[in-house]
């Protein structure tokens, strides 16, 4: 009976600073969505090479004065982040003073504020999905199709094929350096995020395979500690 | 017993793994929703500008503002189809919604991207909005059952049910 006693207590003491790591982070993970931890994003230089995040491409196109980018699913305007895009950036130009931004899926009418005016997809009257996009003389948007090129009207609302000359497609340009810094710098900072991290951290994933050896080492212990303390209660 | 062990552990993950599978994905093109809604005959789309009340009210049903400014819908006499989207945890899901005379005709999920909460897309989950009305305060006429697990995916599409009758209401009296 001392015997057990002397190891309950040696195995308990081990297990001490797992089981506060384990309740804690199950405590915050339980309430991930009032503490935001989705939300919270960390920008540790030392977490983010870790992670093994690096620096992403960033993909740029001028539109009239401004520069348009995409790194990740982050699209920023001069190098100010501005909203998010799932789909890929093909294109971008300025149109009646606001932007269209072309993705491999839709077009997106965005203000300078990175305000979404309309997202226009095939459903709601785009001929196809754009391969390229370009703005005309007249200013009339053109976009590229897998055969046709189609041009549509100032409000967006009606797309014909385009006949006459072939139009200049928006092309990517190499991003300026300080805009390229910006962006990496954001789009790093935004990659993790508060729960990922308390989930690596329950789970002991955050140190790598030892890691998790160790946080299954740990739960064993704790398994061990339940049997024991079962055992001498029962015993006394 | 250990080989039968053996065979429900498979047998399991497996379900796990087609369970994910079927999870994310398009469950229906929105123009295949919209031709749906109209029996193939679908109407020119017409657009709607949140701004003023109106944005003010959308603001209030979702807590925030509405990702666009601009909405288009189909409309043929009282009949409205509208595809909208809302961030359930982390990324947009579509859905699409008929209202006719005021009143939820269909609803679906048409795209789903979260890893979680994808059973919003069944049948069981969907039919509650069947016949679905706003009440006072722009409020649903009826409680819809919760999803263990899919919580934040059931409150946007319990948000965006009540955006797409306001909308409704609101062209429809224009």
């Amino acid at each position: 009976m001392a015997k057990l006693h002397i190891w309950h207590r040696y195995v308990g003491i081990t297990t001490a600073l797992f089981v506060i790591v384990l309740a804690l982070t199950g405590l915050a993970l339980n309430f991930t969505d009032r503490l935001q931890l989705d939300q919270t994003h960390l920008a540790n230089s030392w977490l983010l090479d870790h992670y093994n995040i690096g620096d992403f491409p960033v993909v740029s196109f001028r539109a009239g004065p401004h520069i348009v980018s995409q790194a990740s699913e982050y699209v920023y305007l001069d190098g100010e982040y501005k909203l998010n895009m799932l789909q890929e950036l093909v294109g971008a130009v300025e149109l009646n003073k606001e932007l269209l931004l072309a993705s491999d899926a839709s077009l997106l009418f965005i203000n300078t504020d990175g305000e979404i005016i309309e997202e226009i997809g095939t459903y709601s009257g785009l001929p196809e999905k754009p391969l390229g996009i370009s703005i005309t003389a007249e200013g009339h948007p053109v976009i590229r199709g897998i055969n046709t090129y189609w041009k549509g009207s100032k409000e967006l609302s009606a797309w014909r094929p385009l006949r006459g000359p072939h139009p200049k497609w928006s092309a990517p340009i190499s991003t300026p350096g300080n805009l390229d810094t910006k962006i990496q710098e954001h789009a790093r900072g935004h990659e993790i995020n508060l729960e990922r991290v308390f989930l690596d951290l329950h789970s002991g994933r955050l140190l790598g395979r030892w890691g998790q050896h160790i946080m299954s080492a740990a739960a064993v212990l704790m398994l061990v500690l339940a049997i024991t303390g079962t055992v001498m209660w029962w015993r006394k | 017993m250990v080989a039968l062990l053996m065979r429900i552990v498979i047998v399991f993950i497996a379900l796990i793994w087609l369970g994910q599978i079927s999870a994310k994905g398009v469950y229906q093109e929105p123009d295949s929703f919209i031709s749906q809604a109209f029996n193939g005959a679908t109407p020119e789309p017409s657009r709607v500008l949140l701004k003023g009340d109106v944005k003010k009210q959308i603001k209030e049903i979702l807590g925030h503002r509405y990702k666009s400014i601009r909405i288009p819908y189909w409309r043929e006499g009282n009949k409205t189809v509208w595809i909208l989207e809302r961030i359930g945890k982390e990324l947009p899901i579509t859905a699409g919604f008929v209202i006719t005379d005021d009143k939820i005709e269909n609803f679906r999920v048409l795209v789903f991207r979260e890893s979680r909460g994808w059973e919003i897309r069944n049948d069981f989950f969907t039919r509650q909005f069947d016949g679905g009305h706003l009440v006072k305060k722009n409020k649903l006429d009826r409680k819809i059952d919760n999803i263990t697990g899919a919580t934040l995916s059931v409150n946007a599409m319990k948000k965006l049910s009540r955006m797409a009758l306001y909308l409704h209401q609101h062209v429809i009296s224009e």
